[in-house]
Parts: structure tokens; C-alpha cells; sequence
């Protein structure tokens, strides 16, 4: 055979990227290591993809019947941390790998992390970001105390270019009786710094996610508050936020209408606000929010509309999960603007015909859990 | 000399290799590179040199083509998408693209070329297929790939991606 034949290595780059861009996302990360490894050229193009996205969920390991004597005594042991710990090293290491990260998502139970690893926290304290960011004092500290997201915060410091990120933290039970074993701690320092972002963007060494489009903040519904006080909604590249099992601060701090998000998902609130005042005042935040999915609402419509008003000139749809059955058979009802004459949205919900921007309401009947 | 108009729904096409194809043009306008030339210059019944292609590239490039030719157009926005999406490649194609490698990658360099967006998706699918799940020594064999790295390297390479092991 001449070795003048077209092979794989001879396409041009783009193709190649093409070509990875084309693997199955299922065993995608296994594969990216592979080509990584094959030549110098294949690894230069498939590090972009590997180090693109980040997804940690927590991973079971058997515990060495040394360590079994476990508090919680459980047979396995979670170990992201130690996966954010490698990541850590790696991008320490290759600065030059960041600034591929497009996404990162990170779930955990809220047990999760807290192992201690002195080797790490040297990387952390020594990296050049940690010279310059305030915050870092507070992480450093953290760190001592063990907090729950000191690593995952150090991490979010060394990726400019997120634009979707994910912190989804579970419940954590107890094996045996089902008891709540959660921390008491908070997940507070990826907030801190979210909230950084939001205000002052200005801070020397600290990137401020110039390019963070999608935020999904998930929190345990029991156990510690994790509270926000609206100032990264200012971050000026968001656009679609959800929100789950966070506390809102009654000193809201997003001034009216001047977050431009328009994309907001709202569950499980924690504290303030209970009352109308407190919807309306987050609602408010928003330049021109868009749509907007209320899960457990479970409140009057009368209520819910009178917080919606302050959204009129923006909203087009709206989902709302509701403890009330409205009509029909099913736990699901879908209204639009096109179909009103076949279909109308109930009476309770007909002032929606005057927002000049609407086109559907879905509601979902959600029994309350007992 | 004037077209009929039975000629005037052919065009020919003058390959690398100085072969003439004579296509229809709806099967030769499924490369937006010829259909934005017949559109530009008008059809005035002269042959299109196309030089980065071969005659027996073409000759495949355009049975696909002709596979093809009632196929909507792709749409601009969605592609990164639904290329990601999935490797599903369609039974005809499968069987089109069992070629040797060479045929393959000249193949996917033409659809570049010429600008056949869905024959270069299955082009890169099926190359994503051959990757995928295989051992970096299975690659480099498959794909007749030197490895340029020293042990060591290699050993920095894998402690690097550890964090992305098993997932």
C-alpha cells in the first residue's frame, strides 16, 4: 500500500473535529481519553472536547473494610471530591486547558466532599488566581472547616468561559434508618462567588463569568439555607435561571427590572418570602423575564397573578405547578393563546388575555405530598 | 449552441482527474458549492471544473447525491444539535459508506468540499463509529496512526485525564 493514502490523521483539523464532535455522547469521555492518547496531533484536538464540559455526579467505591468503622456506616464511600481534585490538579498543571470549559455540572449529595488532602489545598493556595481574589481568604478558611464546596468553588475559579453551570445537591439519608444525616453546613461559597460576579466584575484576577448563560442552583429542601440575595442575577450574559431549595434574602439586593434574565424556573423556597411582597420583589428583578415555571406554587390563582402583573409586559409563557384541580381528568392542562376559542384558560387565570406578550399557560396539578 | 430544455436540467461536471460526469442538476445541486456557481454564472452549458475531486470520488459523491435528491434542505440552526444527538445513521447510508478508509476519508473531504452538509455528518458519523470504544492502541491500528509519544508522556497524559475515568 503507498503511504500516500488519505487517513484519518491527514484531514484537516476542523474535520477532525467534526469527526469527535460525532461520537455518541453516552461513552463520549472514555473515547476523548482514548484519542488523547494515540499521537500529539489527535490529542491536541481531542483535549478541546474533553476538557469542554465537566459533569460529577457521585461515584460509589466499595470502602476497604479498614474504614468501615464509618459514622454512617456505609459500605461505599462518594468520591467527587476526589475527581474535582484531580480536574484541579490537571488545570493547574495546563492552564492553558480552561479556557475550553463550556459546562459543568455538579451533583452531590450533601455529604459529599470535606475530605481533607493537604497536597490539594497547597495547589489551591499557591495557584496565581488565589493572590489576587479577596473571596480566597474566605475559601482558605472554608477549606479549615471543612466546608462542603470549598473545592467545587475553587474550581468555578479557574473556568472564564463557562456558560452553563449546574450545583445539584441531594438529600443525603441515613442507610440504615432513613433518618436525615445531611450537614448542617451550607453550600455558600459558589454562591459567594456567583454573587461576586453579579456586583463587581471588576475584581482584579477574578474572571466574573463574562460568558455564564444558564444557572441551575438546586439545594436540599431540608437541612442548611443556602441563601441568595439576587446579586448574581446582574451577571450580564444570564439569561435562564432555576432555582430549587434556595432561601431568599429579605435584603434583596437586584434593584427592579435591571437583571437580564428572561428564563426563570422557581421551586422550593426556602424563608422570605412567604408573603406577596417577597414574590413580587424577586419577580421585579427582571428586565423582561419570558417565561417563567413556578413548580409548587400550590397558591391561589388570584395570588399568583397579582405577583405576575409586575412581569406583564414580558411574559409569553408560564407554568404553574398548582395544588388546585381546575377542570377535566387529567393532572396537566395546556392553554394558548391560538386555541382560546376551543380551549379557554380557566376563569381564574383570564386576566392573562390583557398581557400583550402571552402565548401559553400549563398548568400541573401537584397533590401535596403527605 | 443553445440548450434544449430536456439538456437544460443536466449539467457536467469536469473532475480532477479530467473526467466528465453529466448529472442532473437537482442530484448536482445537493453541493452548495455547485448549486451557488450554477447560480452565480448562470447555466450556460459549460462544463464545472471541479478540481479537489477525483472521478471515482465523484462518482460516489453523486450516487449519494442522487440517493438524496428529494431530501429538505438542512437547516442552519439546529446542526451542532442534532449531530450530537445521535450516531443513527439510515440503512442505505450504512451500506454507502462500507469503503475502505481511503475511499471514506476522500469522501468526507469532497462533502466538505463541496459543500454536502448531511453526506458529511454520515461521513463523520461513521468515522465517530469506528472510534468509538476502543483502546488508543485499537485506534492507532485502525487508523494506521503512529504514536509519537515517549512513555512518560504517556503516563502524564493518563494522570491528567484521570478525573474523566469511568465517565
Amino acid at each position: 500500500m503507498p503511504s500516500t493514502e488519505t487517513g484519518l490523521a491527514d484531514l484537516p483539523t476542523e474535520l477532525i473535529h467534526q469527526i469527535i464532535s460525532s461520537l455518541p455522547s453516552d461513552a463520549c469521555k472514555k473515547d476523548l481519553r482514548s484519542l488523547c492518547l494515540t499521537s500529539r496531533r489527535l490529542r491536541s484536538i481531542a483535549e478541546e472536547h474533553l476538557y469542554a464540559s465537566f459533569s460529577f455526579t457521585p461515584r460509589f467505591t466499595p470502602r476497604s473494610t479498614k474504614k468501615f468503622s464509618n459514622r454512617l456506616s456505609r459500605p461505599f464511600k462518594v468520591d467527587s471530591d476526589e475527581i474535582t481534585h484531580h480536574l484541579f490538579r490537571t488545570l493547574t498543571e495546563r492552564p492553558e486547558l480552561r479556557s475550553w470549559a463550556k459546562s459543568l455540572t455538579h451533583k452531590a449529595e450533601d455529604n459529599w466532599g470535606a475530605a481533607q488532602d493537604k497536597q490539594i489545598d497547597r495547589l489551591i493556595l499557591a495557584a496565581p488566581e488565589a493572590a489576587n481574589i479577596p473571596h480566597l481568604q474566605i475559601l482558605r478558611y472554608g477549606r479549615g472547616r471543612g466546608d462542603r464546596d470549598v473545592a467545587a468553588a475553587h474550581l468555578l475559579l479557574l473556568l472564564p468561559n463557562l456558560r452553563d453551570l449546574s450545583i445539584l445537591i441531594d438529600e443525603t439519608y441515613d442507610w440504615d434508618d432513613g433518618e436525615y444525616k445531611g450537614s448542617a453546613i451550607p453550600y455558600s461559597h459558589v454562591l459567594e462567588m456567583l454573587n461576586f460576579a453579579g456586583v463587581s466584575s471588576s475584581i482584579p484576577g477574578f474572571h466574573g463569568f463574562p460568558l455564564l448563560t444558564n444557572l441551575d442552583l438546586s439545594f436540599r429542601e431540608r437541612g442548611p439555607d443556602e441563601v441568595v440575595d439576587g446579586r448574581f442575577l446582574l451577571i450580564p450574559s444570564l439569561r435562564k435561571v432555576r432555582l430549587h431549595g434556595v432561601a431568599f434574602k429579605q435584603d434583596w439586593k437586584c434593584p427592579p427590572y435591571s437583571s437580564p434574565v428572561t428564563d426563570l424556573g422557581l421551586d422550593a423556597h426556602k424563608l422570605f418570602p412567604y408573603h406577596k411582597e417577597g414574590f413580587i420583589t424577586i419577580l421585579k428583578s427582571f428586565a423582561h423575564l419570558r417565561a417563567l415555571c413556578w413548580e409548587n406554587c400550590l397558591r391561589e390563582p388570584s395570588f399568583i397573578l397579582s405577583v405576575l402583573e409586575v412581569q406583564k409586559h414580558a411574559l409569553e409563557t408560564i407554568e404553574l405547578w398548582t395544588g388546585e384541580a381546575n377542570v377535566g381528568q387529567s393532572d396537566s392542562w395546556t392553554y394558548t393563546s391560538e386555541t382560546l376559542d376551543e380551549n379557554p384558560v380557566p376563569q381564574a387565570f383570564s386576566a392573562l388575555y390583557t398581557y400583550p406578550k402571552w402565548k401559553s399557560l400549563l398548568l400541573i396539578l401537584r397533590l401535596q405530598s403527605t | 449552441m443553445a440548450a434544449t430544455s430536456a439538456d437544460a436540467k443536466k449539467v457536467t461536471l469536469t473532475t480532477s482527474d479530467n473526467a466528465d460526469l453529466t448529472v442532473e442538476r437537482e442530484v448536482a445541486e445537493r453541493s452548495i458549492l455547485i448549486k451557488n456557481l450554477l447560480e452565480d454564472i448562470g447555466d450556460n452549458g459549460d462544463a464545472i471544473p471541479i478540481p479537489n475531486v477525483n472521478e471515482a470520488v465523484m462518482k460516489k459523491v453523486l450516487e449519494w447525491c442522487e440517493q438524496h435528491r428529494k431530501d429538505p434542505p438542512a437547516s442552519q440552526d439546529d446542526d451542532a444539535d442534532s449531530r450530537k444527538k445521535s450516531t443513527d445513521i439510515d440503512e442505505w447510508d450504512q451500506k454507502f459508506m462500507q469503503v475502505d478508509q481511503e475511499m471514506l476519508f476522500e469522501i468526507i473531504l469532497a462533502a466538505n468540499y463541496l459543500d454536502i452538509k448531511a453526506l458529511l455528518d454520515v461521513g463523520c458519523k461513521t468515522v465517530a463509529n469506528m472510534i468509538k470504544g476502543k483502546s488508543p492502541d485499537e485506534i492507532r491500528k485502525t487508523f494506521n496512526i503512529q504514536n509519537d509519544f515517549t512513555p512518560e508522556e504517556e503516563d502524564q497524559i493518563r494522570r491528567e485525564n484521570e478525573w474523566a475515568e469511568d465517565r
